[in-house]
């Protein structure tokens, strides 16, 4: 086995980086800039050759999306992989998005319940009526609080993500990596099968009627297949994109079919 | 209110937003927060204290969940509190404000979120050609528009008091409102056809329909228990697989 590459000092970085997670947040790709821009360093330790370096870049601008607070497991297996990788070790791309693809929603899930859900709107609470009974610090123990522990399990992520990869990959043999890394990416397309249909929401407004009752088209879709609209928008992308079709002739369309058919009142 | 107080206002909870895309979340543009950070501005902490810790008990459960946008609560907040100090009129007034505006406010991220589409876009072209620091600019350019998106409607709204920005958005036809919401709920198609275009080989595609069969018919399944499942399933096929090649 080479060298490696990554030293704690590079870690730390990409913990520092990857607090810049939702770093110019869009709908089309979600986190893919953030984790991108984290990844840059990194990227440019690790592969010294052009094309390498290229493909890299391009690897880590599709679609992302977890939480701010719990996606450092995922930024430290990552790193884990690229270095394996850089180090000449057999490691498909599609591998590495698959990780990012498993990982990315149930973290999220654990971030929005735990930390949303829970951790905030008590310690917000506790804090605000501190604040109403006159404490003028009550905010700044807010923010302290809330934040030693964001930045704590995020920096914890990190590392233990990266160590938990390094020594999986360092005790497995070849075709058990190959075994497991085939089952990342059927749990990866499982997983992105179900954000598709939980953060995708493409409904219509439409009603139809029949005799004297008018009914909603999305009730009657919702009876028969819920979510159908989103799984034809993504599949049609899909096909699409297969087809050949740049990503940003794929935007344009979207953006102009988009605008016209909510513009008309169908979506 | 002078010039130079609605703009320190403004530019504070512009950063606010600005450090929740490029900090991870801290929380900064939270009422409980923005509303002593407002008060201090104008001069009076306690008010904004007390606003502040009451607005943030009003939003308690708004938080964005996988991409959606909840009611803008920083601008919201920020306003609310500036114009129950200055007006005088205390907490009733702050709320008048505050949750009205919030929604309406919602708007602008929508924007910046559908606009900084492109400069993915941008990124890959410079991805392609290896430029790192092209990427870095498309990453601090998106950060920046999401700062304006936040920086000027509060700049106008206490400029020009909020009922002209809400009346503002008011005048924005409907048809040309429901056009951009509708290419804001499509665009993520794109970046789920993308991913699955990664992701795919032709052979492990109906595992995508399984996930999203069991999220669209049973919502309360969860991604949690989707996840769930499909770790039990693939430990059962990787088992599988090492069988058979220990005993080949």
């Amino acid at each position: 086995m080479g060298e490696k590459i990554l030293t704690k000092k590079d870690l730390t970085r990409l913990f520092i980086r990857s607090n810049a997670v939702q770093s110019a947040f869009n709908f089309e790709r979600q986190q893919a800039l953030g984790f991108e821009w984290g990844m840059i360093p990194l990227i440019n330790k690790l592969y010294k050759n052009p094309d390498d370096r290229i493909a890299a870049y391009k690897r880590h601008l599709g679609y992302f999306n977890s939480h701010p607070w719990t996606c450092g497991p995922i930024y430290g297996m990552v790193a884990s992989m690229e270095e394996r990788k850089a180090i000449g070790e057999d490691i498909p791309e599609e591998n590495i998005t698959a990780v990012k693809s498993a990982l990315m929603g149930p973290l999220a899930g654990i971030g929005d319940s735990l930390f949303w859900g829970t951790l905030r709107p008590i310690a917000a609470g506790i804090c605000a009526s501190l604040a109403l009974s006159g404490n003028g610090i009550a905010p700044l123990i807010f923010v302290l609080f809330v934040n030693a522990i964001h930045f704590g399990v995020q920096y914890w992520g990190v590392m233990a993500g990266y160590n938990f990869a390094d020594q999986f990959m360092e005790k497995m043999q070849s075709f058990q990596i190959k075994a497991w890394m085939e089952a990342a990416t059927i749990l990866g397309l499982i997983v992105v099968g179900g954000l598709a249909a939980t953060w995708l929401n493409v409904t219509t407004p439409l009603t139809y009627t029949t005799g004297e009752a008018s009914v909603a088209l999305q009730a009657t879709l919702d009876n028969i297949f819920p979510k159908l609209l989103p799984l034809l928008c993504t599949l049609g992308v899909y096909g699409v994109l297969r087809k050949g079709k740049s990503t940003m002739w794929a935007m344009c369309a979207i953006i102009i079919i988009g605008f016209v058919l909510g513009f008309i009142g169908v979506l | 209110m002078s010039f130079s107080a609605i703009f320190i206002i403004s530019f504070i909870t512009g950063l606010t937003y600005f450090l929740r895309r490029f900090m991870g979340d801290c929380q900064l543009e939270r009422p409980l927060v923005l509303g002593p950070v407002v008060g201090l501005v104008l001069g009076d902490f306690r008010t904004g204290l007390e606003v502040g810790a009451s607005l943030e008990l009003v939003f308690m459960g708004a938080q964005a969940i996988g991409g959606s946008v909840p009611s803008n609560v920083a601008i919201g907040s920020a306003l609310g509190t500036a114009i129950a100090i200055t007006s005088g009129t205390g907490l009733e007034g702050a709320m008048m404000v505050a949750v009205p505006v919030a929604v309406v406010a919602s708007t602008f991220e929508m924007f910046a979120k559908t606009f900084c589409a492109f400069s993915v876009h941008l990124a890959d072209k410079y991805a392609e050609k290896g430029d790192w620091k092209g990427i870095s600019l498309m990453v601090h350019a998106g950060n920046i528009f999401h700062f304006l998106a936040y920086f000027i409607p509060t700049l106008l709204a206490l400029y020009l008091g909020d009922q002209y920005v809400t009346d503002l958005m008011n005048a924005v036809p409907a048809n040309i409102m429901s056009g951009i919401k509708a290419v804001g709920s499509l665009l993520p198609a794109l970046g789920f056809g993308l991913l699955l275009n990664n992701l795919s080989t032709r052979e492990f595609m109906p595992y995508f329909f399984i996930g999203f069969a069991i999220a669209a018919y049973i919502p309360s399944f969860g991604v949690m228990g989707i996840a769930f499942l499909g770790i039990a399933y693939v430990a059962l096929y990787a088992f599988r697989k090492l069988n058979q090649e220990e005993e080949a």
